[in-house]
């Protein structure tokens, strides 16, 4: 009978399909859609993953959603086919609706794309990537099922499912982040995960299906528990990917501790630089501000000021890590080309695992006045001269308008690759005859190991230099190098002042010793909260990290910044004994109410291992009312005379 | 063996008792009504018996099997048509058939067409566009196209015309004749339920204070104007002395007095009091509701 139910909605949702697939077809065909195929990782395909998983989020919604409303859900409960065998039979054709949408619009539109002046651009591999973005539709489809299955009052639900979806988002951005662990995310794994996904939902939504809300009854266990579970797992994600940028954020008030200024005659004291009025408020070592304000005539310079205390943070490469890409912490998906340029009409990237540099072009009319010049599309492959492929840890040192790249006339330039592999480096002649791939060696036969931007304080981006085994050199456009003693930093020493910064336990705290050139310690001072206002905030970041389920409160979330500050502000030892006291908690609570003992020992359990998330699921899971025993009966001052002679109540 | 039963079922809706006991059954071939105002658990008795909603205390049973386990087959057995006639509004007739044909192993599809077909019924728009009253029509006639053995309706003549009622209660009545179907059904059409039920129950307050077939009901309950005498008390005395009595209420005649299974002895305590006590006047259908779901007067 289900097979004949799934051929039932086949035939009533086809019609559903031709919208959806007419539309996208015609948005993936069209020209403007065309830099999708230059660059299978563009992180455009990334937002094309958000738009299939939230259009199929309503779809399932929406075809799931409407079964569940109360007053219809008992026609459609009423039948030979119990709950489970409804659900399946809708699901299974809702999802093949879903992916013959999800699928079909990237075949064609890609075949259409073909024929036109980019056609050549349209490469096996990146259709294959479209239709991996496309599984996250799966994914979606499920999730809105899933959704509509949620149980309880209006605004408990939508919490839920608001939660719940941006648990959903912040897994999905996981698997295509780019990080310098994870400079290639992968695609298989992003597929798997939402085939996972889709499964996990789905069988969860299973047992919740057509159920009726009803506050003065507990739900069976059964349905409970699952339910449980992957609304915490959602919260506790949630709260994963939420703390560390509040915690930094919380962290980072830690500026308006007081600066050193060292004073006309050399002193040195501590305060606060009032900008607005042009004067230094001199401050206490327990920051307390004395009331005596300086003038900057009277100041020789600020020496520190405190933003972060994190100056001595090693960099990626001293760190062991693979570089940073061209493109860090972009929406990307795929690992063939990690490694990328790119412009409006562009691309250049280096192909994995061949090796080669690809470079791209739209095909375009470019006008000038009233004359236009035809540039054909073109796709091009360069191969090192001696015949090796470009390492995976192949690095293009470029940025906008520095290197590489020229923004007036649109087009890429020369650029230089270094490849890490084998510690060689290279320019890129892709422009003019011949097109060519010419080694740069570095002097004394260096090594190249990383690259930098040198910084200045407060300016952007002033040279590349490149970092080699025993020097550093300074390289332009050319790839012409020259020796530089300049070190990639976040900001320069002051003068003659040498500030030496010892983190302390978390963010919060440090030593700050200014020394002089001879390395004597001039002045010290111990950074702390002092004030009420700033220990308060110090505990808003701890609390608000205990969030975190204990367990992970020191994991680190791929493209999450702030990790180092989240791991500081981490407390897993107070997050576990919260918990257990959560736990006990909701034990008695339901022990009050009278819950079975199934249910009393599996949300002790949940709420011991996700901790508030697990209690606040169990909140809004499980009723007040549901165990309220029967109200005695209402007290008939009279005796009513009745007339009963029914068969049950006479025999 | 009985078709529906009720076993001193109770349901309270936060705290709020709404059903207290209830207890009643049907047996296979007989038609029963059952009655109360709004809010007195007709629905909810409805969705027990069907568990679309878990009782607090008691237990139903519909064809012999527990509710609490009521399986599809079983369901199969049932015609089930809910409060408001619900259907899948953007579906046409014979998507509508098919989805039922699908989902109901006994519903005779060719036994429904025709029906509808004889109804007259315009089969290419979607069933959001007929009428409310073709709706229910649309519902009962699917409801009954599997054959049931049972036929539970809530409410099933809300929003019909009279044609359109009298139709309904025509297929009704052939069903029961020819089938034995047992009907349980909830209304607020009283002329329907007299001609419909053998039997009605009256819902107060949660709790069955009528289960009986009309005509008992009718030859038990009566109505009578008495005339007291000077200083006799007509209240809490009068009250006590006679349990017989249902309602009464001071009229311009005198107190009026609803009576239940008024016995001789009581009947000579309210000629004692009375100057004048009236011959038993007979009520109908809708005179016995009232009275009974009324708020007693003291």
């Amino acid at each position: 009978m289900i097979a004949r139910l799934i051929r039932f909605w086949l035939r009533t949702q086809w019609l559903m399909v031709i919208g959806p697939v007419v539309g996208m077809t015609v948005a993936i065909g069209a020209n403007d859609s065309m830099e999708f195929w230059t660059d299978p990782d563009d992180e455009s395909l990334a937002a094309v993953q958000f738009i299939w998983l939230g259009v199929a989020w309503v779809l399932g919604l929406v075809v799931h959603g409407f079964d569940q409303i109360p007053s219809f859900r008992e026609y459609v409960l009423h039948r030979g086919v119990r709950p489970r065998g409804l659900f399946v039979g809708r699901f299974v054709a809702g999802l093949l609706v879903t992916a013959v949408i999800a699928t079909v619009p990237i075949l064609l539109g890609s075949w259409f794309a073909s024929f036109g002046d980019s056609g050549v651009l349209v490469t096996a591999e990146g259709v294959l990537h479209w239709l991996a973005v496309g599984s996250s539709a799966l994914a979606g489809y499920a999730f809105g099922a899933w959704c509509s299955t949620l149980r309880g009052p209006a605004w408990s639900v939508a919490l839920i499912a608001m939660f719940a979806a941006g648990a959903l988002v912040g897994l999905e951005l996981m698997l295509v982040v780019a990080t310098p662990r994870t400079p290639a995310p992968s695609v298989e794994r992003y597929v798997l995960f939402q085939v996972g996904a889709a499964l996990v939902y789905a069988l969860v939504a299973v047992r919740g299906h057509l159920r009726q809300h009803d506050p003065d009854r507990p739900v069976p266990w059964g349905v409970q528990w699952t339910r449980a579970v992957v609304i915490a797992v959602s919260f506790a994600a949630l709260a994963c990917f939420a703390t560390p940028p509040v915690q930094d954020a919380l962290a980072g008030v830690v500026s308006q501790y007081p600066s050193i200024v060292r004073r006309a005659d050399g002193s040195y004291e501590l305060a606060l630089v009032d900008r607005e009025r042009g004067v230094l408020r001199h401050v206490t070592p327990d920051h307390r501000q004395t009331g005596d304000d300086r003038s900057r005539e009277e100041t020789d310079d600020i020496v520190f000021t405190p933003a972060r205390f994190r100056s001595d943070a090693p960099t990626e490469a001293e760190a062991g890590l693979p570089p940073m890409t061209y493109v860090r912490r972009e929406l990307r998906l795929g690992s063939a080309a990690h490694q990328l340029l790119f412009h409006p009409f562009e691309r250049v990237w280096i192909e994995q695992p061949s090796g080669k540099v690809i470079f791209a072009r739209r095909g375009l009319l470019s006008w000038n006045h009233d004359r236009a010049t035809r540039i054909d599309a073109l796709r091009m492959e360069l191969e090192r001269p001696d015949g090796r492929g470009f390492g995976a840890r192949t690095t293009i040192l470029a940025d906008g308008g520095v290197l590489g790249l020229n923004d007036f006339q649109s087009q890429i330039t020369s650029f230089v690759v270094g490849d890490l592999d084998d510690g060689t480096l290279w320019r890129i002649v892709h422009r003019g005859e011949p097109r060519r791939i010419e080694p740069i060696p570095l002097p004394d036969g260096d090594r190249f190991v990383s690259w930098a931007w040198w910084i200045a304080r407060e300016g952007g981006p002033e040279a590349v230099v490149v970092i080699g085994e025993r020097g550093r050199y300074a390289v332009d456009g050319d790839g012409a190098l020259a020796p530089t003693d300049r070190e990639p930093q976040p900001w320069r020493t002051r003068r003659d002042s040498r500030i030496r910064v010892t983190p302390g336990a978390d963010p919060f705290f440090a030593r700050v010793d200014v020394l002089t050139a001879d390395g004597r310690v001039e002045f010290s001072h111990d950074y702390a909260p002092r004030r009420s206002a700033m220990s308060t905030v110090r505990a808003v970041a701890i609390g608000w990290g205990l969030l975190r389920p204990a367990a992970l409160a020191r994991v680190d979330v791929p493209g999450i910044d702030g990790s180092d500050t989240t791991r500081a502000l981490a407390r897993p030892a107070l997050g576990v004994v919260l918990a257990l006291v959560l736990a006990g908690l909701a034990l008695w609570t339901l022990r009050r109410r009278g819950a079975e003992l199934g249910r009393c020992v599996g949300w002790t359990l949940i709420v011991a291992a996700f901790g508030p998330v697990g209690f606040l699921t169990f909140l809004l899971l499980e009723s007040k009312t549901a165990f309220a025993r029967l109200p005695a009966t209402s007290v008939v001052e009279r005796k009513t005379p009745m007339v009963l002679e029914g068969i049950a109540t006479t025999s | 063996m009985t078709a529906i039963e009720f076993d001193h079922v109770s349901r309270h809706f936060h705290g709020v008792p709404v059903l207290d006991g209830l207890t009643f059954a049907v047996r296979p071939g007989e038609a029963f009504a059952l009655l109360g105002r709004n809010g007195t658990g007709k629905s909810t008795a409805i969705r027990i018996l069907l568990n679309f909603l878990e009782p607090h205390a008691g237990r139903s049973r519909v064809l012999g099997v527990d509710s609490a386990v009521l399986d599809p087959r079983t369901r199969e057995r049932i015609g089930y048509v809910s409060e408001g006639h619900k259907l899948y509004g953007d579906m046409r007739l014979p998507m509508l058939l098919d989805f039922e044909a699908a989902t109901r192993s006994r519903f005779d599809r060719a036994l429904a067409a025709s029906t509808l077909a004889k109804l007259g019924l315009r089969t290419n728009v979607a069933i959001r566009k007929l009428s409310k009253g073709q709706q229910a029509l649309v519902a009962l006639t699917l409801a009954t196209a599997g054959r049931p053995e049972v036929l539970v309706y809530d409410d099933p003549a809300m929003g019909l015309d009279v044609v359109h009622r009298h139709e309904l209660m025509g297929s009704l009545a052939e069903a029961i004749e020819q089938h034995g179907v047992a009907l349980l059904f909830s209304s607020h059409i009283l002329t329907d339920v007299e001609r419909m039920a053998d039997r009605v129950g009256i819902l107060r307050n949660g709790r069955l204070v009528v289960d009986a077939p009309i005509e008992s009901l009718r030859r038990r309950v009566q109505r009578r104007v008495m005339r007291p005498k000077a200083g006799a008390d007509t209240n809490g005395a009068l009250l006590r002395d006679v349990p017989a009595i249902l309602r009464s209420r001071k009229t311009e005649a005198g107190v009026a007095l609803t009576l239940v299974d008024l016995d001789e002895t009581q009947e000579r305590r309210l000629r004692e009091r009375a100057d004048v006590l009236t011959d038993p006047d007979p009520l109908n259908l809708e005179e016995l509701f009232v009275e009974f779901t009324a708020e007693v007067t003291p």
